[in-house]
């Protein structure tokens, strides 16, 4: 367990050795440059090269390639503390991490069982580049092919965003399987970053989340044979890919809803220790806070918990879990918009202050990010439509 | 009309393929022939329908719908009147 000392996260919540590393990350790399990676719109280099070092990059890479191994719940421990110091850092290495966890899962073949051993030993930053142009973030298709007419394939993509594409040593990008294949007909492939050329083709300049730098690129460059994922795109979405996603994404709201409670309740504690004998008047608020960062937090650890049980048993493509994990997004990244507005009324003109202690700018900003990363009406539209056949809800 | 072809008549009409569904062969891969998740979901619900039968969430899972001959086993395993491929 943890000792808070900066009044970001209730440190009981805070277990585990990894845990532990992503707090200390957080707390002593992230949170100090915050401010400026948010400012600048620019990546958390610091954070990535402090999560590099403390083994945090290469957690949920396969054992015998020299990574952790370690629980999907675990990282999204991680990403939660993080969140609290710097939501771009923990959205940075929750979404490495799903590519991580792709590696290892169905990175099955030789070739990418070198390449996790790479990624594990050099501590290599996977970036994603399954969105597009065209198809409105919908990436069981694609547009782009994998051009397997020449000796030497190559792949050229209109990404609609690749976050942190620049810091990145590997993207890891959805296409069809050749030129005839059916946009459906999809394969899963690991580029290296150095050997692409990367095309702007729009900027970052957002209200919050400014550090995740989610430019539009158009991706070009080889595809060797070998990084080809041995199993269809689609598996890789259905079969624990997509999961890992809803629920190391949520985790970052989590954090953020965390960050705001926490903040909120440090606010009346110091309110209360001047006027020893009354309950200020904000401390019923912080109570109704935390009744919904509380509903959040049980909401993440039941669906890890569930996560767990149905990756031990083989069952993780599952109907009714994917689409329990959609209602996790939903409800997370709600509380995070919720807690962080009530806890900046709580806190009032030094919450709504940048300079403050209380400031809740960047929190409430960031919280924002996460109703439309992807956007909660679609999950909602999603699960409208799998209701009609999914029995159980 | 056998289950072939009403399996086929629902793909048809609510597959959205790149294929006709009677030009397929049985154990054409359905989502390289373009089946979608979206519209998959729309085959799902016509196949319960047209054989009167519900999927059991443990069949709604891709593998379930990746072939006219993959429909076909599944719904025989779910007691109706479908021989067996």
């Amino acid at each position: 367990m943890t000792t808070s000392d900066d009044g970001v996260v209730a440190p009981s919540l805070v277990e585990g050795e990894w845990a532990r590393v992503g707090w200390e990350v957080g707390r002593d790399v992230a949170a100090p440059v915050a401010d400026e990676v948010d400012r600048d719109a620019r990546v958390p280099r610091e954070a990535i090269e402090a999560m590099r070092q403390r083994g945090l990059l290469s957690m949920l890479l396969p054992r015998d390639a020299g990574g952790g191994e370690a629980g999907v719940a675990e990282a999204a421990q991680v990403a939660r503390v993080l969140a609290g110091h710097c939501a771009s850092s923990a959205l940075v290495f929750a979404m490495h991490s799903i590519e991580a966890y792709n590696l290892r899962r169905h990175g099955t073949s030789s070739p990418l069982r070198d390449l996790a051993r790479e990624a594990a030993a050099d501590g290599l930053l996977i970036a994603n580049a399954n969105s597009e142009v065209g198809v409105g973030g919908d990436v069981s298709r694609s547009i782009a092919a994998v051009d397997t007419t020449t000796t030497s394939w190559t792949l050229d993509k209109a990404c609609l965003a690749i976050s942190y594409a620049e810091a990145s040593d590997l993207i890891f990008a959805s296409a069809r399987r050749d030129e005839d294949a059916a946009e459906t007909d999809q394969v899963f492939v690991a580029l290296r970053r150095g050997d692409c050329r990367l095309e702007t083709q729009s900027g970052w300049d957002t209200l919050g989340l400014r550090g995740t730098c989610s430019q539009g690129y158009r991706l070009s460059g080889p595809v060797a044979r070998g990084s080809v994922f041995p199993v269809p795109f689609a598996t890789i979405a259905n079969d624990g890919g997509g999961q890992v996603r809803q629920l190391l994404l949520s985790a970052v709201w989590v954090g953020l809803a965390d960050a705001a409670l926490a903040r909120a309740h440090a606010f009346v504690q110091a309110a209360a220790r001047k006027a020893v004998g009354t309950v200020p008047p904000g401390a019923l608020r912080v109570a109704e806070i935390a009744e919904r960062v509380q509903g959040a937090r049980a909401l993440l650890v039941a669906a890890a918990e569930r996560f767990a049980s149905l990756e031990a048993a083989g069952q993780l493509e599952n109907l009714p879990f994917q689409m329990s994990l959609r209602t996790l997004k939903v409800a997370t990244s709600s509380a995070a918009v919720e807690a962080a507005t009530r806890a900046l009324e709580v806190c009032g003109i030094v919450g709504f202050k940048r300079d403050s202690p209380f400031s809740m700018d960047r929190i409430v900003r960031d919280a924002h990010g996460g109703l439309v990363m992807v956007s909660n009406d679609r999950y909602l539209q999603d699960n409208a439509r799998t209701l009609l056949v999914a029995k159980h809800l | 009309m056998d289950a072939d072809a009403t399996i086929r008549r629902v793909l048809e009409e609510h597959g959205r393929l790149s294929t006709p569904a009677t030009a397929l062969a049985t154990d054409d891969d359905l989502y390289q022939r373009g089946l979608s998740s979206h519209a998959s979901v729309n085959v799902m619900l016509a196949l319960e329908e047209a054989f009167g039968v519900e999927f059991p969430d443990e069949l709604l899972r891709k593998s379930t719908f990746q072939s006219i001959g993959s429909i076909r086993g599944a719904l025989a395993g779910l007691g109706n009147a479908v021989p067996p491929a």
